[in-house]
């Protein structure tokens, strides 16, 4: 039997060997990178990722480059090809230079998640030179890469308190704090810092906005709420009062009033504003001067349903009730004009009765697309 | 050239073996294997751990087992956007290969759960690994990438912040997958050759963590039924082109997963619902309900004429499949999110905590013999194979068997 196999095994690995031939590798990732959302260009995808996954470590640069950022799916592919040519020479014993994933890594014109599987190819044959490279991913635009950094920051600041070298620990935890854009990182060093009598503010490192006006309450309308046009999305008018959904709890009518979260605070809690009520419709409108007309990333996360407009524009419209509540929970593009743009944010809270469904509140910022904080820029 | 590939084949056949597991409760998905001889006990380090190998990131997925190859599912990263899949030698534990991919969908999910929470699947000669981020993958034994799709990339929306978990399965050559939750929901049918869309079934939008399972078709020739499961109750469709054959309402659950002898189908509604198959492809008629075989959020197995369920407090019930009528209850420790396998007469029952209590059945009434603390959680539903168990917990995949 092992007879059979091993013949088996020796013809087809004769018939499956293929030598690398310049600029077939270009060939096939563009095959793969042609896929579409449609599931188009499949069948030449299979072939094209089967071929590759055949040719030898010289290839693995190219293919790795081949990688772009804004194809996630197309990129998967390719690391899947990537990952089996690397173990095939690995096993071999040809695998790829670490020279040349070091000259990889270092390119940052090659896309972060290239770099990223880069580095683990590299950690994978020589774990003592990917740790070299560590310190430099400490404002990397790979946050794959960036997290490691951190990591190791965090580590140097925490041998730095065992050594009680209190303001040397202190400095590299604010380094670290500068660096992350990792919530659970960042979470770790504002404990880390408190211990070391450092009081951080991590809702203005993440920019969590503020200053908010809230008005309750609207009539969920059976469940037709969250499509029905109230009054503050036709206009906003912080003076105006409108009739309310007739409630004990929340007298009618409608008005607009200030909600100003403190330091550390980043929710926007309409159960504290109002009262903890069902069935209801709330809104949230901010104002956010930026610099210059530029492109952003607006991050929140409810328990609730939610609509957000900028400048009257609808950016997002997600009808989910208590299905969790998460930091970066949802995401949505918006263009900023120079000056003072309006944040509009519809909060709707629905008939479920539960008592876990009992909350009603939402926390937003305002970000580039790594998750950096852009700060209002209101004097 | 005749002479190579008639080798090639050859090899191919002798290769296959009949020990494999190749999806969440084994092929058959009766969670048990007759033939399959257990030590009594084992520890979690020592007596009887054929090997133990550590994990890269978790998940609740199950391992399968294909020619002698152990295959998981796990997730880790700072969003749990890092998809693994790996496989191990049966024989030795050795990784063989692993592979690594982005989620392309929402990774958001309950603490105690990752993206890695539905099961792989494979035909024999593929593994189709499927994400909590709704990405399906498709891959050689030999972690060859064969196709990868981003049902989630495509469906933003699709996903829940507790985690999606239904497991796929693959018949006819389609990978049926159910996304369902309250973004968008569907069932697919993926063509297992290349990854592209053969069906596309808008599903109700409403949280769902059931499986879809494979009803087998009576006539060779007929196209096979997947049948899919949620709240509203259960949908038959012809697994190559989705069509509806039928739909049988009052509901069913939205988390265990119901399972089919071929003639039958144990559906978990009312507590155990078990239908007539005669013909797949038609409505068929009620057998018995049985509601105090309510399996909770675990799922009915069944073993030589048996059905054995573990409710919401933790009891083990057996009822008999024929009737519905319960024989016995048993009261475990702990509580569960991982279904019970059974090998010969034992019936290994795991705890979220990792307790695993091996139940004797050949009494009249079932018995706790042994308590073994495998030390860590565990979530994940045991493989059966060649006299062994593969346990997979939060941290570890463990290979237990007696002499080999």
């Amino acid at each position: 039997m092992r007879l059979y196999q091993s013949i088996a095994a020796g013809i087809a690995v004769v018939l499956s060997a293929t030598p690398l031939v310049a600029g077939e590798a270009a060939e096939l990732t563009q095959k793969i990178n042609a896929i579409s959302e449609e599931a188009l260009g499949y069948p030449e995808a299979v072939k094209a990722v089967t071929k590759l996954s055949q040719m030898n470590a010289d290839a693995i640069p190219e293919v790795l480059a081949a990688m772009k950022q804004d194809r996630p799916v197309a990129a998967n592919w390719l690391r899947g090809a990537v990952e089996a040519i690397a173990d095939k020479a690995r096993q071999e014993g040809t695998p790829i230079a670490n020279e040349t994933l070091i000259e990889f890594i270092e390119t940052k014109t090659h896309a972060p998640k290239s770099r990223s599987v880069a580095y683990h190819l590299l950690k994978q044959q020589d774990e003592e030179a990917a740790k070299k490279l560590v310190p430099g991913f400490e404002n990397d635009a790979s946050l794959e890469l960036r997290l490691l950094a951190v990591d190791r920051l965090m580590e140097d600041a925490k041998a730095k308190v065992k050594d009680e070298q209190k303001e040397e620990a202190i400095a590299i935890y604010q380094q670290a704090l500068t660096a992350t854009r990792n919530a659970h990182q960042a979470s770790l060093i504002a404990d880390a810092l408190k211990e070391l009598e450092v009081e951080v503010d991590t809702t203005e490192h993440f920019g969590f906005l503020k200053n908010w006006h809230v008005i309750a309450a609207f009539e969920f309308a059976k469940g037709d709420g969250f499509d029905a046009v109230y009054p503050p999305e036709k206009e906003i008018d912080l003076e105006a009062s409108y009739p309310g959904k007739l409630i004990d709890e929340i007298p009618a009518p409608a008005k607009w009033q200030p909600l100003q979260l403190g330091s550390g605070e980043k929710r926007v809690d309409f159960n504290k504003a109002f009262a903890p009520v069902k069935e209801v419709v709330g809104y949230a409108v901010t104002t956010f001067d930026s610099d210059e007309a530029q492109e952003v990333e607006l991050r929140w996360g409810s328990p609730n349903a939610t609509k957000v407009w900028v400048n009257g524009e609808l950016v997002a419209s997600d009808k989910v009730y208590h299905a969790g509540d998460n930091f970066d929970q949802y995401t949505a593009k918006a263009k900023l004009k120079p000056g003072e743009n309006t944040i509009l944010v519809k909060l709707v809270q629905n008939e479920q009765t539960q008592s876990w469904t009992n909350v009603w509140h939402f926390e937003l910022r305002v970000c580039d697309h790594l998750g950096t904080a852009i700060a209002d820029a209101k004097p | 050239m005749r002479i190579l590939l008639s080798l090639l084949c050859l090899a191919a056949i002798v290769s296959t073996t009949a020990a494999d597991w190749r999806q969440f409760r084994g092929n058959d998905t009766t969670g048990s294997s007759a033939s399959c001889e257990l030590p009594d006990k084992w520890s979690a380090d020592d007596e009887n751990v054929a090997w133990k190998v550590e994990l890269p990131g978790r998940g609740p997925s199950s391992p399968i087992m294909v020619d002698g190859k152990v295959i998981v599912t796990t997730a880790d990263g700072a969003d749990l956007e890092q998809l693994h899949v790996l496989c191990f030698s049966a024989e030795d534990g050795k990784k063989l290969w692993q592979r690594n991919f982005w989620a392309t969908g929402r990774t958001f999910c309950h603490p105690q759960t990752t993206p890695a929470a539905p099961s792989p699947v494979s035909d024999g000669k593929h593994v189709y690994a499927f994400f909590g981020s709704s990405d399906l993958l498709c891959l050689d034994l030999d972690g060859n990438l064969k196709w990868y799709r981003g049902l989630g990339h495509e469906h933003p929306k699709a996903g829940n912040d507790v985690g999606m978990a239904s497991s796929p399965i693959v018949l006819d050559d389609t990978v049926v997958v159910q996304i369902e939750n309250q973004g968008d929901s569907f069932a697919a049918g993926i063509n297992a050759e290349n990854g592209q869309t053969r069906w596309f079934l808008p599903r109700s939008e409403r949280a769902n963590w059931a499986s879809p399972i494979a009803l087998k078709s009576v006539k060779s020739g007929d196209e096979s039924v997947a049948l899919l499961q949620n709240g509203d109750g259960v949908t038959a469709v012809s697994s190559k082109s989705g069509v509806v054959l039928w739909e049988l309402g009052g509901g069913a659950s939205t988390i265990s997963t119901s399972l089919t002898t071929g003639d039958q189908a144990f559906i978990v509604s009312k507590g155990l619902t078990v239908l007539d198959l005669k013909d797949p492809r038609v409505k068929p008629e009620i057998i018995w309900e049985a509601n105090k075989l309510n399996p909770n959020s675990m799922s009915p197995i069944l073993h030589d004429g048996k059905v054995y369920t573990i409710n919401g407090s933790g009891v083990l019930n057996c009822g008999d499949a024929a009737t519905g009528d319960l024989d016995w209850s048993l009261r475990l420790k702990g509580k569960f999110w991982a279904t019970p396998v059974i090998a010969g007469q034992k019936l290994i029952a795991i705890n979220y905590d990792g307790l695993a209590m091996v139940v004797d059945l050949s009494g009249k009434k079932g018995e706790i013999v042994e308590e073994i603390d495998m030390g860590e959680h565990i979530q994940a539903t045991p493989a059966l194979g060649d006299n062994a168990i593969y346990i997979k917990g939060d941290h570890h995949l463990w290979k237990i068997a007696g002499k080999q």
